[in-house]
């Protein structure tokens, strides 16, 4: 074998060494002169118009004079239960030129929310689990060397919502308009973590109406929680059958917890309202006659009734007169005011003043009752 | 002057001498950079790192590879051998025994390329805990890497022509 193979390797050794301590020199003055020219700029966070992803942006300026591209910085972070990923995002690649002048970078990371799954978290909100986070971040003097850091963490995982129980729930009159539907709830919140809640769903009744109910709340950590939402519905637009028969008026719930604006908990109620008339048994009794002078006698018509409601009063008035076999008015009585408060009964007389000569075995005594719930008229035949 | 041949080199016992003694000083030289450095890297850190930090002693120490020293010995008597053997018969083998210690220096001290510090769980623990100042029940791995394989390989080519250059030598002064 000639000579030259042995000058070529020579002279190959030669240039890789110089190419080794070049490279050397190339990489540490690139970061000499890289590391200076870096300037961070204020983080910005923004959400979709409908927060289904949440984006996280770092401004910064940085040259790169060098002769080696940098790659980077790269993030990436993935968050696991047992049995699913809950969470798993990755920065925006960057690359930075190599010769470049200082420009304008942005490191960017974008968590698509609707992405989280939604069975997994509301399986933890009420189950212990072991949650692992995956985290790890880079950057890359390309095609030489990269460095990098990794973080793998596992915790225990408490729920957040312990023995979640919606006891019966409650329904009362408001007023003359609304009822009120009490759903009472208990449950235990065994994390470090307050959370913040919100109970919303529909009301509708047997009768046709319906409201919409919300409510927010924050769960306090390491406590038991009692708490209750309220929801007003509507009363029947006509209460006239209401005011002289009880009634048992059903309303259901069909609403959903939302705990941190993302987990929900479904859960449906139904209750019934015991609805008890203000005017029930109402009567008119036997009247008691007697003369007046020698032309007109005074008839006297008892007249009851029991407030069987036990929130609302019972009142208002009523006109009556009294009605001839023949269909003339033998005598009208002036205003009745009449006034029971819950769960007690009334009794008054409404008078008739009728000229001796109307006298007759029967009349048929007709009254018009105004009440803050409605007017209605109510015929009753009497005797004389 | 005496004359001395050793396998097939003719040499005078002057040259033998001189090129002992040059031998000797690079393989000094080579050996206590490669070898005595690396045995001594931990003294050294200790020496320079400031006491908050003496945890990462045992972190750190995983880096220097413990067949460091060896192969830089291997090294430095190879390099006394090549400026001793020089145009023998053993001097295409030699140098590229040189070629591949080195190779097998370089891959120890990248740690093939790919070195790793691995933090203690409670290292970590405890260093959020006193950055959270609460107690954190997590465990948790925190691990720094990198990927220096290009510019290990930067490293390596001379020592990998070094091994050809040898097999060539040997090649050659066979045929």
């Amino acid at each position: 074998m000639g000579a030259w193979p042995l000058k070529l390797i020579n002279a190959l050794i030669a240039i890789s060494i110089l190419a080794a301590v070049a490279v050397v020199a190339a990489m540490a003055v690139s970061l000499v002169l890289l590391a200076p020219s870096v300037s961070v700029g204020e983080p910005q966070i923004s959400a979709s118009p409908s927060n289904a992803s949440i984006s996280v942006s770092v401004p910064f300026v940085a040259a790169n004079p060098g002769v080696f591209a940098i790659n980077g910085p790269a993030v990436c972070v993935t968050l696991e239960s047992s049995e699913a990923v809950l969470l798993s995002f990755s920065s925006e690649p960057i690359t930075i030129p190599p010769g470049s002048p200082s420009r304008n970078y942005s490191f960017a990371i974008s968590v698509n929310l609707s992405d989280l799954p939604a069975d997994e978290l509301r399986r933890l909100v009420t189950s212990e689990d072991t949650l692992v986070l995956k985290a790890s971040a880079s950057i890359e003097m390309f095609p030489l060397a990269g460095v990098g850091a990794s973080v793998d963490a596992s915790a225990e995982w408490s729920p957040i919502v312990a023995n979640l129980t919606f006891l019966a729930p409650e329904v009362e009159p408001l007023n003359l308009t609304h009822a009120r539907v009490t759903l009472p709830f208990t449950f235990i919140n065994p994390s470090d973590l307050d959370v913040p809640a919100v109970i919303e769903g529909n009301l509708t009744s047997t009768y046709g109406a319906s409201a919409h109910f919300s409510e927010a709340l924050t769960i306090q950590s390491n406590s038991p929680n009692y708490g209750t939402v309220l929801a007003d519905i509507p009363l029947p637009a006509n209460m006239t059958p209401y005011l002289l028969s009880n009634a048992t008026l059903g309303f259901s719930a069909s609403a959903s917890v939302a705990l941190l604006g993302i987990v929900q908990i479904p859960f449906n109620a139904t209750c019934d309202l015991a609805w008890g008339a203000p005017l029930a048994n109402l009567t008119f009794g036997d009247p008691a006659a007697g003369p007046i002078n020698s032309t007109h006698s005074l008839i006297a018509v008892p007249f009851s009734f029991f407030n069987a409601n036990g929130i609302l009063t019972a009142e208002g008035s009523f006109d009556a007169v009294l009605l001839l076999p023949n269909g003339t008015v033998a005598g009208a009585s002036g205003q009745v005011d009449f006034l029971a408060p819950p769960h007690t009964a009334f009794e008054s007389n409404v008078a008739f003043e009728i000229p001796n000569a109307a006298a007759s075995p029967s009349y048929t005594l007709v009254a018009i009752f105004g009440t803050p719930y409605g007017s209605f008229q109510m015929e009753v035949v009497i005797d004389g | 002057m005496g004359r001395h041949t050793i396998l097939g080199l003719e040499i005078s016992t002057g040259r033998l001498a001189l090129r002992i003694a040059a031998g000797v000083m690079l393989a000094a030289v080579l050996f206590a950079f490669l070898s005595l450095l690396p045995m001594a890297a931990q003294g050294i850190l200790s020496e320079f790192l400031p006491e908050e930090f003496g945890a990462f002693y045992d972190v750190i120490a995983p880096l220097i590879h413990p067949a460091l020293p060896f192969t830089g010995a291997a090294i430095a008597f190879l390099s006394l051998l090549i400026v001793v053997l020089r145009g023998s018969a053993a001097y295409g083998p030699v140098t590229a025994a040189f070629g591949l210690a080195f190779i097998a220096h370089i891959l120890l001290a990248f740690s093939f390329g790919t070195p790793s510090l691995a933090f203690p769980p409670e290292m970590i623990t405890q260093a959020l805990q006193e950055a959270l100042n609460m107690p954190v029940a997590i465990d948790i791995e925190l691990a720094a890497y990198a990927d220096l394989t290009g510019l290990m390989l930067v490293f390596m080519l001379p020592f990998i022509l070094t091994v050809i250059k040898g097999v060539i030598l040997t090649v050659s002064r066979r045929s």
